[in-house]
């Protein structure tokens, strides 16, 4: 199922599908290893849309709630 | 010969750095501790002289900000580049180092945090990598100091890698991560490990409700820890030892100068009956050595070991993540903590800790909050031993009313804004336990600097001050001020001369105030209006490097707005 990652639950795993944004607003998630086509974790719900977490491999990211509203995933089911 | 020491943010580049050279720059665990470059000459084996920089940490090598910019001009001018890479996150690691291949410079490549991947389940084979990629690989932990001796043999070694023979303009980011796919398939295994203790610490202090009552239990035992090691030593060592062992070789030196006179109005200052005030006699060997040494120093000791703390064990940028959403309301990102938080202990460090924020607009509000309403550790220190003499609830109202200030200032330049607020966006590191060496050593390093800082300036501002008051200069002064000082803000009108005296240092100002006899309202109110005017000068010559003079005038004008009506407003409602 596509989703959003702000959408997906805490300690659920995904696929990241598509990045909604301009060239820059990729090259910058891409330099934290943010790309289509990998696996991602998320890893705390967020709150007053504050930051999401997410784990890709061993690392831990926090990405602004709007910012992660624009990476869409692929849920395992 | 230039070497440089590249890699992504928080990978042990300064720890290195500090390893190699045998100097002390700051590290921390958290992205963009580094905010300048540091430089020096080693020698490596042979004798061999070279340039040692430590480049800020980068991403990428197409710059999307300053800071990248920056690296990308130094890298071009270094000879040899050794590319530090956080070994649990090779990978994301790889990235950049794919990018510094392209650039056709001698690379060594140094895995650190080596021990890191054995509790992480990670195997990693160096051999193969090293053949892979064609120059030397060698595997560190920089705390401990494992590999640093082995690091210092091979760089001359460092050859340049065929691996990429494209230039960096001409290859996309698919392309470098589908060889970094297949590097890793080669030379990396993972194996599947239960969650650490960290892990679920990690887990809690991001959740939403855990991590709220998280922060406050460590901002409270943090607090509760500066102040009880801060009394501590003040009350067990420092106090003693003026007491018991100056105060006596003071009385006698002040008969000797007949109790009386210019010399002992200078080197002791106003004897409160009869007796030595430290706080009060305002000599240069009395409250000149007393106040930085007995009142400030403890503090500093204590708020630098648990900022310390907190900055080696990675905590910071989780608490970045928790206060994100309020920091938006007031058009600042969570990572605007940090340089607040380093505020606390002075304002200089912290304003230059803005950088670290992506936008002039967030720089320039968290610069002006931070000179307006953060005071430094060693104003707080004062505000304790003054204020706190009349009952802990006074010191934390002036907390309370510097945080009303702090939050209203923020809401009205937030009002001004134009553009979006950047969203947050970091790398949360792992926790660590601090290595106590190390932070030891930066605790030495802080508490060696404020010493040699802010001693000259205390005693040269005392002597300055007790010249001043002799030629009646002062009297001119607070006649000039004493419309806004006496009727708007009820204080009396010498008061004025500590507050500008603020501008030397706001410990002296503080000592200052208490020569004027004042009411609990009047040394409440003032010690405020202290807080808020003028930062030191040493902080308004960072302010002003850092934002230029229009953006300084501006923060000053804010500064003594608010200074003012806050003043007047509570002198009203008081």
């Amino acid at each position: 199922m596509l989703k959003k990652i702000t959408e997906l639950r805490s300690k659920e795993c995904a696929n990241i599908i598509n990045i909604e944004g301009s060239q820059n607003f990729k090259e910058k998630l891409n330099t934290l290893g943010i790309r289509e086509n990998i696996k991602i974790k998320k890893m705390s719900e967020s709150f007053l849309k504050g930051p999401v977490i997410i784990k890709i491999n061993l690392m831990e990211i926090a990405i602004g709630w709007r910012m992660a509203n624009r990476i869409l995933v692929q849920t395992d089911l | 010969m230039k070497v440089l020491l590249m890699g992504n943010p928080n990978v042990g580049k300064s720890v290195i750095f500090n390893r190699l050279s045998g100097l002390n720059v700051v590290s921390a665990n958290y992205a963009g501790t580094t905010i300048s470059f540091s430089k020096t000459f080693i020698s490596l084996a042979g004798n061999k002289k070279v340039e040692l920089i430590d480049v800020p940490g980068t991403y990428t090598l197409k710059p999307t900000n300053e800071a990248e910019k920056v690296a990308v001009k130094i890298l071009e001018e270094g000879d040899v580049i050794i590319n530090i890479i956080d070994a649990t996150n090779l990978e994301r690691n790889l990235f950049l180092t794919m990018q510094l291949i392209s650039f056709k410079k001698p690379l060594v490549i140094v895995l650190n945090m080596w021990d890191e991947t054995k509790h992480k389940g990670i195997e990693i084979n160096i051999k193969k990598l090293q053949q892979i990629l064609g120059v030397p690989v060698i595997s560190t932990c920089a705390l401990s100091g494992e590999g640093i001796k082995e690091l210092s043999l091979v760089i001359k070694n460092a050859s340049i890698s065929s691996y990429i023979n494209k230039s960096l303009k001409k290859i996309d980011n698919l392309l470098i991560w589908n060889k970094i796919g297949k590097i890793i398939f080669n030379t990396q295994k993972l194996y599947h490990r239960h969650h650490t203790l960290w892990q679920r610490i990690s887990d809690f202090s991001i959740h939403p409700i855990g991590g709220l009552f998280f922060a406050f239990f460590i901002l409270y035992s943090s607090f509760r820890t500066i102040r009880f090691i801060g009394e501590g030593l003040i009350g067990y060592v420092f106090d003693p030892f003026f007491q018991n062992i100056l105060t006596p070789i003071f009385m006698k030196l002040s008969v000797f100068f007949g109790s009386g006179g210019f010399l002992h109005q200078i080197l002791i200052g106003k004897l409160i009956d009869g007796e030595i005030d430290y706080f009060q006699s305002f000599g240069v060997l009395t409250s000149g050595f007393y106040v930085p040494i007995a009142a400030v120093l403890p503090y500093v000791i204590s708020f630098y070991f648990v900022l310390s703390v907190l900055e080696d064990s990675g905590y910071l940028p989780r608490l970045a993540v928790l206060v994100d959403s309020i920091f938006h309301k007031l058009g600042l990102h969570g990572y605007a903590i940090i340089p607040t938080l380093l505020g606390f202990g002075c304002n200089v460090p912290g304003i230059l800790a803005t950088r670290i924020l992506e936008d002039k607009r967030q720089r320039f509000v968290v610069s002006t909050l931070i000179s307006i309403a953060v005071p430094c550790v060693a104003l707080q220190a004062m505000i304790l031993n003054v204020l706190g003499k009349y009952g802990f609830k006074y010191v934390l109202s002036v907390y309370g009313v510097l945080l009303i200030v702090w939050i209203g200032i923020g809401l009205i330049l937030n009002k001004f804004r134009k553009g979006d607020t950047p969203e947050l966006f970091i790398e949360i590191p792992p926790y660590r336990l601090p290595s106590f060496k190390i932070l030891f050593k930066k605790l030495y390093f802080r508490v060696k600097g404020f010493l040699f800082e802010a001693l000259p300036i205390v005693l040269g501002g005392i002597l300055v001050v007790n010249l001043l008051y002799s030629l009646n200069i002062f009297q001119y002064i607070a006649d000039f001020t004493a419309p806004v000082i006496a009727s708007l803000m009820g204080l009396p009108k010498n008061a004025v001369i500590a507050i500008i005296m603020g501008f030397l240092r706001k410990d002296i100002a503080m000592g200052m105030l208490l020569t004027n006899p004042m009411t609990l309202k009047q040394l409440f109110i003032s010690t405020i209006v202290l807080s808020m005017t003028f930062p030191c000068i040493a902080t308004f010559a960072v302010l002003w490097k850092e934002l230029g003079w229009k953006k300084t005038i501006y923060s000053v004008l804010i500064m003594l707005l608010t200074a003012t009506f806050v003043g007047s407003i509570l002198h009203l409602i008081l």
